[in-house]
């Protein structure tokens, strides 16, 4: 008999706060989805430096996306049958400069899955952009990923033609391990985050693979065309 | 009777200073480490921790005389996550940057050694009132100690104070990274304890 009692006391609290609990989940559910797709639209307009995302409203920022970012085009990768959405960033509302290609990459770093985007240059030649939209990984170490330092060799531009066979795409640079300038790798290296190698690693790993699946993809709408 | 004498208000003022959860009981650490590089996320992760300490402690002191002995810990993790779930709800619907830095760590408020130690110490023996007082305590001793080491580890590691650039921060300021990094957080938590502890132990030394 107290067995009883204790298992029903148990059920009934359980009950009682997952209730509560879930009821405040399924209230908040419209209120968290908005504010991920504001995080989304702020990502991408800063990707493609298509405004200053502390001036702007919320409203303009919404705006700029659905003006200026053509997102209704998906390549395929030949290799792997996956699909890879293609974003044209336009320097206009009218759409008749584009300024940017860019495509999201995700994959595992230190500690759960990274997730971001990467924009490239209209020629395809080099990366204009890099914003990392989601990530759990340390704080003050691999966290940096997101920080102006980590990002600006993605901005300047980091070559992403093709390299020759068996090179890579991005090269990490480590303080006793920098390519000299004039080299190929050169133009293709991003700095580790000192105390981060792990995380940096991933990032090197997920964006090699990226790059490359994006570029059999293009090449694939284009032998398609 | 003075508000400092009564039941509640001992275990207030017990918890924010001789009895601090953090450099007295050395509890709480790993958030302490975690999230003092920013006031702003130190800020709420207190203000969490308060809500939650006492809450629970609350419900639990309401509860006492229900909850089966053999149970009684299960029963105050469940009421102790049930907080701490609603605490991130709220963050992450409000406050979705801030949600973004700091939400792996509001869901450790569960394993929080504080409040745990609190609902099992205090509010399982006592009344209502004083145990929510204790847990509000415990929480404001934890704060205590992490606002201010957030404000030396942003001010030196950001030369910011709640994103708030430092006055004349050009002139004299230099960057600490240190201070943003977990080791920073180490230096100033010894620092803190270190101080703490002599302070506390003089002044029983001298009441003796």
């Amino acid at each position: 008999m107290k067995r009883v009692k204790i298992v029903l006391f148990m059920v009934v609290i359980a009950a009682l706060y997952g209730a509560g609990v879930t009821g405040l989940h399924l209230s908040t559910i419209g209120m968290v989805e908005q504010n991920k797709r504001f995080i989304e639209q702020k990502a991408l307009v800063e990707l493609f430096n298509l405004g200053d995302i502390q001036t702007l409203s919320k409203e303009e920022i919404g705006r700029i996306v659905e003006t200026q970012i053509d997102q209704t085009e998906t390549l395929t990768d030949p290799q792997t049958g996956r699909q890879v959405p293609l974003l044209k960033a336009y320097s206009n509302a009218t759409r008749d400069q584009l300024v940017a290609y860019g495509f999201p990459f995700s994959g595992i770093g230190f500690w759960a899955e990274i997730k971001g985007y990467i924009a490239v240059d209209s020629r395809l030649k080099k990366t204009v952009g890099l914003k990392v939209i989601e990530q759990v990984e340390t704080p003050g170490l691999g966290a940096r990923i997101e920080e102006p330092f980590f990002v600006k060799p993605f901005i300047d531009g980091l070559d992403i033609t093709p390299p020759a066979p068996g090179a890579s795409y991005m090269y990490m640079g480590t303080a006793g391990n920098t390519p000299e300038p004039g080299t190929k790798e050169y133009g293709r290296t991003f700095d580790a985050i000192t105390g981060a190698t792990q995380t940096s690693l991933a990032m090197g790993r997920m964006l090699n693979a990226t790059v490359a699946e994006f570029r059999r993809a293009v090449a694939n709408r284009e032998a398609g065309e | 009777m003075a508000f400092k004498d009564t039941a509640g208000g001992k275990a207030l003022i017990k918890n924010l200073w001789s009895d601090n959860p953090v450099f007295r009981q050395v509890l709480g650490i790993c958030s302490t480490l975690a999230v003092t590089n920013l006031l702003k996320n130190t800020l709420l992760m207190c203000g969490g921790l308060v809500f939650t300490a006492g809450l629970s402690s609350l419900t639990i002191s309401l509860l006492r005389n229900y909850i089966p002995k053999q149970v009684r810990m299960m029963v105050q993790v469940l009421i102790i996550a049930a907080y701490v779930i609603i605490v991130n709800i709220f963050i992450r619907a409000r406050f979705p940057d801030i949600h973004k830095t700091i939400g792996p760590y509001v869901g450790l408020i569960i394993t929080n050694c504080i409040i745990m130690g609190r609902a099992e110490a205090f509010a399982s023996k006592n009344p209502a009132w004083p145990s929510l007082l204790d847990g509000i305590g415990a929480g404001l001793g934890y704060s205590l100690i992490l606002v201010f080491i957030a404000i030396v580890r942003e001010a030196l590691g950001f030369g910011t104070l709640m994103g708030f650039a430092l006055p004349f921060r050009d002139i004299w300021w230099y960057q600490w990274t240190i201070m943003v990094m977990p080791p920073g957080a180490f230096f100033m938590l010894a620092l803190v304890a270190w101080f703490g502890n002599a302070y506390v132990l003089k002044k029983e030394g001298g009441a003796k």
